[in-house]
Parts: structure tokens; C-alpha cells; sequence
């Protein structure tokens, strides 16, 4: 459970950027999260709710969007989401895969007034 | 208004990890961070390094833990000098935390420090604190299909030390199948099957470790 140290560094990114544009309310805050991260998005929202309080970002909406897992085997070069074993390459069978998209986690952008 | 930013939300934490590293390259100090679930024999595996090692090489330990300094209190009990961080609640340790520890060390006496990370698969794997090299302990009484239930952790580590060999005969654990998988998701890994208990595959390990300490 690391929501928390997490949700405060979203909060100090969504405040600095906002005021880097003059503005004096943050609306939305839009997350990118791979599905290989552990963060709980639910987890996220409910901890923003509190560290936001009395800051310009009190009652901001979080998005998320999930990126889903994508693997990349080393052996024939198919790309594929996997399913229920994510480290056999569906193709070729073999045990050689590289993950290639799934491990973002980043804010997009955010909405302020 | 849309305001861009596309900004990775671990910045913070990588930018102090990078920071670590650099404090720790200066002071020619070989790192490892240690990683495992609770009870993995992360605490044993260090002690027996001492072991190996403290008359070769001047090791020290931090020790990072939700709450107590039982972990540091064996280590130093060796002869070794330890330093507890208690991470108060938080299931891994940060970039911020491992900071705080190197500057109670003099680190230009020490030549091998550990990070004995708290007992845990899923949130370590996701927070750098400046290493030179990462690892985790699988024992064998966990079983063999850890990797797919904790991937991001598998795919990262420079090394896998697969401890408690001497519970082999009693599981059902696979090796080779555990190793392919290991091997499938992060082919550079290095594997050491290890019995503290035993002395089993003890060498092997420290032979990594002096390899290393030499390139530094």
C-alpha cells in the first residue's frame, strides 16, 4: 500500500502545473497506468480526497487510463496482449518475452480553470 | 482548460535514486538492495555473507523495516555496523528514506552495503533508490509460480537467489521450470540456488559478490 506517498507527488505535479498556467482551480487530473503497476486507482481517488483539502486541487476528479499488458517475444518477434499465461508466446510457445507496454504511470494532462 | 504535462509520477523518487547512486559511485561503495517476501531469509542470507566476507571486504547493513531493530540488532551483533530505518507503516522503502540512511554511514570506510528492503514482492519493485544492483530471495517453501504473480519484480532484479534448497526434496517446487520461467522474462538474470542451513550454493553467491566488489 503505497497509494499514499503516490497520491501526494500527483497532487505537488497537478499544483505546480496549474500554476504554471495561472490558474487557480485544478478540475481533472488524467493518469496513464500500465496494468503491470500495482495502483489501485480507487485507492488513489480515495487518498486525494484527503491530502487535497484546503489546496487548489480540493475536489478534483482523477481519470485513469489503463494501457493493457502487451508482450513482445524474442524468439519470432510477435506481439501479443496476453491472456492466461502471460510469459508464453502464443505464436511460437516459447518463454521468452519481453513486456512492451504495461508499465506507464504518468499524468497526461490535467483540467483547470 | 487542458493544461499537458506527461510527467512519470515516480520523477520525484528516481531523481533522489539517481542522486543515491552517484553519492554511492563516489565512495566506491558496491550496493545491493534486497528484496523478498517476508520470511524469505533475506536476514539469514546477509549474516552468512558476513561471514564469508567481513575479512575480506568492509561490509554494512541497512535495515529497513515497518516497525523493530531485531534485524539490525543480529547484524550487528556479527561485528557489522547496521543502521534501522523504520519506514513507519510504508510497505517498501523510497528513494527519500535510503538517503537519510547513507548519510549516518561513512561511506568511504565501507566497501559492500546492503539495503535489506521490507519483506514484500510488489511495492519494492516499483521504487529505484540508487543501487548498484537489485535482488530477491525466492525460498523454496513460496513455490514456483511466484513469477507470474509478481512479475514486475522478476523482470527488474539483476539476480534471483533461490534460498532454502535444503526444503527441496520436501515440495513440490520445479526448478528447472521455475528458472525457464525467470530466465523467459528477464534473460540476463542471474540465478544462484542457495541452503544457508547447508552451505549449499554459499560460494557461488559470494563469488558473485567479490566479481563485483572487483569492477567497482
Amino acid at each position: 500500500m503505497h497509494e499514499l506517498g503516490i497520491t501526494e507527488e500527483i497532487l505537488n505535479i497537478a499544483i505546480t502545473k496549474a500554476r504554471e498556467a495561472d490558474s487557480k482551480k485544478v478540475l481533472q487530473i488524467n493518469l496513464v497506468i500500465g496494468d503491470a503497476s500495482s495502483i489501485v486507482g480507487d485507492c488513489v481517488q480515495f487518498c486525494f480526497d484527503f491530502v487535497s483539502r484546503d489546496t487548489i486541487a480540493e475536489g478534483a476528479r482523477l481519470n485513469f487510463q489503463r494501457i493493457p499488458l502487451q508482450m513482445k517475444c524474442r524468439n519470432c518477434g510477435n506481439q501479443f496482449h496476453p491472456e492466461k499465461e502471460p510469459w508464453v508466446c502464443p505464436q511460437c510457445q516459447r518463454w521468452e518475452v519481453d513486456i512492451i507496454k504495461g508499465t506507464e504511470f504518468y499524468m497526461e494532462s490535467i483540467e483547470v480553470d | 482548460m487542458k493544461v499537458t504535462v506527461l510527467q512519470n509520477i515516480m520523477n520525484a523518487n528516481d531523481k533522489i535514486a539517481a542522486k543515491n547512486q552517484d553519492i554511492l559511485n563516489q565512495n566506491k561503495v558496491f550496493s545491493i538492495n534486497v528484496m523478498s517476501s517476508p520470511g524469505a531469509g533475506k536476514t539469514s542470507l546477509i549474516l552468512e555473507t558476513i561471514k564469508q566476507l567481513k575479512d575480506k571486504c568492509k561490509i554494512c547493513v541497512i535495515e529497513a523495516d515497518i516497525a523493530s531493530t531485531m534485524d539490525a540488532d543480529k547484524i550487528i551483533k556479527e561485528g557489522v555496523p547496521a543502521v534501522q530505518i523504520n519506514t513507519g507503516g510504508e510497505c517498501h522503502t523510497d528513494a527519500n528514506m535510503f538517503s537519510a540512511a547513507l548519510d549516518k554511514l561513512p561511506l568511504k570506510e565501507i566497501d559492500l552495503l546492503f539495503l535489506e528492503n521490507v519483506g514484500n514482492l510488489v511495492c519494492p519493485a516499483e521504487f529505484r533508490v540508487g543501487t548498484r544492483k537489485g535482488i530477491m530471495l525466492l525460498s523454496v517453501p513460496e513455490g514456483d509460480d511466484k513469477p507470474y504473480k509478481y512479475p514486475l519484480m522478476f523482470s527488474t532484479v539483476d539476480a534471483v537467489v533461490i534460498s532454502k534448497m535444503d526444503y527441496l526434496s520436501l515440495s513440490n517446487f520445479n526448478l528447472e521450470q521455475f528458472e525457464k520461467t525467470v530466465k523467459g522474462m528477464n534473460p540476463d538474470v542471474k540465478i544462484f540456488r542457495v541452503s544457508v542451513k547447508t552451505g549449499e550454493g554459499v560460494p557461488d553467491w559470494t563469488g558473485w559478490l567479490e566479481t563485483q566488489l572487483k569492477e567497482i
